[in-house]
């Protein structure tokens, strides 16, 4: 089966088309071109990678709009490749969970503090730890001191990251600065089965395990003076920075609506090239259903790291003695990037409906677009990249091009370049958490594992990432971060 | 066997096709946990059903995973009975998770579809699972 993978993968095409371009023209059942933004160097290890006929698969998907397009973070997914875009007409397109993922809303945020890393200097081991009693982090972890009933979440599934402001959790200008104000509208929580119910009961405002964490930072280069003002960015600056997702909720409902899709793509006549891109046409009810609760489920993650952005808020204030006031920690801007909406673009010269999936993948919308927050409407919406946890992390605005070509996105995070197997292979035995230290990082996680597989060596320099999408001229370099402290499941 | 980028691929192969679904239910506890120090101490019975085999053994799997997330259960010993290729009766032996005693190595997000395809070659049945962590 291995082999049989590689050998279909050799017979996916790559054309150049520029510097940071490449087309995986046409072929067979495919729909649509492919279109990977990709340094040569990036291309050269994709050669022989499943990921590339992904994308070609996801070309094949019916109602495709434009090209199957990977950013190039891209690696091997399931179904779509993680750092896929494809945007769908809803006359004749379809949507699939698989285009979004099992952790709905999976999404990053940044806060702003008004400290310099001066000011936190010696600190850094107490915030930490405060942040990882605070934060419910790993497997099980929740706060004792929250309970959920069933009614409330659903209100969660309905009004996303404005339900926890209502209920003491930030304030309303957050949520002017989270993406779609931080609540997908059109959520349906009957949609949302009682497993899914019952999972994401106790696991609201907790940030989980894997590759999701919380990372205190300092702003370690300025690219772009008039752009970092406007995102309220300093040289020194402390920040701090939220990667998690819908948790069991989430993958609840992608759970349950495969199965429903696998149904749907049989009965509307859907070819699958692989059973995880199982979709169902936008406009049947399968496709309803589906939009209605995975928006529930992208609710439910907009309410989790707007919670847990109170606690980090809170952990500050209690380690540093100070108030919000000199603290700081506004919201930048919150970002998701497993996701499926529907936004207006343009095909053809005209403005079109179309229903965008972004799985590991950003949202970068130009300057003077009406969905770009007004505090940043003359630079564009910020875009956060997340690094791995030794090196550093970025911070991006969206550009025109960006609108033109790929749908308003860009790419996502580092991307993996090692297996969690190869990870723990060469670094099973090695004191990571020392070896963090050494380079003046502070780690705390939950397990050990996690922490092995997610050493730096394993992920690509998120530097030649953002590098990529920059020459490509979909997004504009604002400002690099550096970690200081990290809290992981 | 290619080694899955970002998620976690597991390969597993059983004389019969009740002992796939045993094999592969280890294969999920193993990657939570070291099913080494999870005993056989409490008994639970599962009752399954689907549209088709690999559907059934997502199914099954995902039933597995729930009763770990919700109800804290470790398993480490599975008798699987295939009614027939679409409902799967089965019992499980574990025990409740002790932090002190079971070390949580990562966290199993879902069970995915990608690659999955029961086949027989020889006298053995095989299939790949990508659990998504």
């Amino acid at each position: 089966m291995g082999l049989q993978g590689v050998a279909m993968t050799e017979r996916i095409k790559i054309q150049k088309i520029d510097d940071y371009r490449w087309r995986i023209p046409r072929e067979g059942k495919m729909r649509v071109d492919g279109l990977i933004y990709a340094s040569e160097a990036f291309i050269e290890t994709l050669r022989g990678d499943p990921a590339l006929e992904q994308v070609a698969n996801v070309a094949q998907l019916p109602g495709i709009v434009g090209r199957s397009i990977a950013m190039p973070d891209i690696h091997w997914g399931y179904g779509f490749a993680i750092g896929g875009v494809a945007a769908f007409s809803p006359d004749g397109g379809v949507i699939s969970p698989g285009g979004v993922g099992f952790d709905i809303n999976c999404g990053v945020r940044l806060l702003r503090s008004g400290l310099s890393r001066t000011d936190v200097e010696g600190k850094t081991r107490e915030l930490v730890e405060t942040l990882f009693a605070n934060v419910p982090t790993g497997v099980g972890a929740h706060r004792r001191d929250f309970k959920l009933s069933e009614t409330e979440l659903r209100r969660v599934l309905t009004h996303g990251a404005g339900w926890a402001v209502s209920n003491g959790y930030g304030t309303e200008t957050d949520l002017e600065h989270i993406e779609e104000g931080g609540c997908l509208p059109g959520a349906d929580p009957d949609e949302v089965s009682p497993r899914a119910i019952e999972r994401g009961r106790p696991q609201l405002g907790t940030l989980g395990s894997g590759n999701h964490f919380g990372e205190i930072q300092y702003v370690a280069e300025i690219y772009d003076e008039k752009l970092a003002e406007a995102l309220g960015l300093f040289l020194g600056q402390v920040t701090v920075s939220i990667h998690t997702g819908s948790r069991g909720l989430g993958y609840q409902v992608c759970d349950d609506f495969l199965k429903v899709m696998l149904r749907a793509s049989a009965k509307y006549g859907i070819e699958l090239p692989d059973r995880q891109l199982c979709a169902a046409p936008l406009g049947s009810p399968e496709g309803k259903r589906y939009l209605g609760a995975m928006s529930a489920a992208a609710n439910y993650a907009f309410a989790n790291r707007q919670m847990i952005t109170h606690w980090v808020r809170q952990s500050f204030e209690q380690v540093l003695g100070v108030g919000q006031g000199k603290l700081g920690l506004g919201l930048v801007y919150d970002v998701c990037h497993n996701i499926a909406k529907f936004e207006d673009h343009q095909v053809n010269g005209r403005m079109t409906k179309l229903c965008v999936h972004r799985k590991g993948a950003t949202r970068a919308f130009p300057p003077h677009h009406p969905q770009t927050p007004a505090a940043y409407r003359a630079v564009g919406q910020p875009v956060l990249i997340p690094g791995d946890m030794g090196r550093y992390s970025y911070v991006l605005v969206g550009t025109e091009l960006a609108y033109q070509e790929t749908f308003g996105s860009t790419c996502h995070g580092a991307g993996r370049v090692m297996s969690r197997r190869q990870a723990r292979k060469i670094a099973g035995s090695r004191p990571i958490v020392r070896e963090m230290e050494e380079h003046g990082i502070i780690v705390r996680a939950a397990g050990r594992a996690t922490l092995v597989e997610e050493i730096p060596e394993a992920y690509k320099d998120v530097a030649e990432v953002v590098d990529v999408v920059q020459g490509a001229g979909i997004s504009r370099k604002v400002a690099q971060l550096r970690p200081m402290g990290v809290i992981k499941g | 066997m290619l080694d899955h980028t970002a998620d976690y691929m597991v390969e597993v192969s059983a004389s019969s096709l009740s002992e796939l679904f045993g094999e592969a239910a280890r294969a999920l506890f193993e990657t939570i946990t070291d099913l080494e120090t999870v005993r056989p101490r409490e008994e639970v019975s599962l009752s399954v059903e689907a549209g088709d085999m690999e559907e059934l053994l997502v199914s099954w799997l995902t039933e597995l995973l729930f009763l770990y997330e919700n109800g804290q259960w470790l398993f480490c010993r599975f008798e699987p009975r295939l009614v027939d290729d679409k409902r799967l009766e089965a019992k499980a032996w574990g025990e409740k998770l002790d932090p002190d005693r079971h070390p949580i190595d990562r966290e199993v997000k879902a069970v995915t579809y990608h690659r999955m395809a029961v086949v027989r070659e020889g006298g053995l049945f095989k299939t790949t699972i990508v659990f998504d962590v």
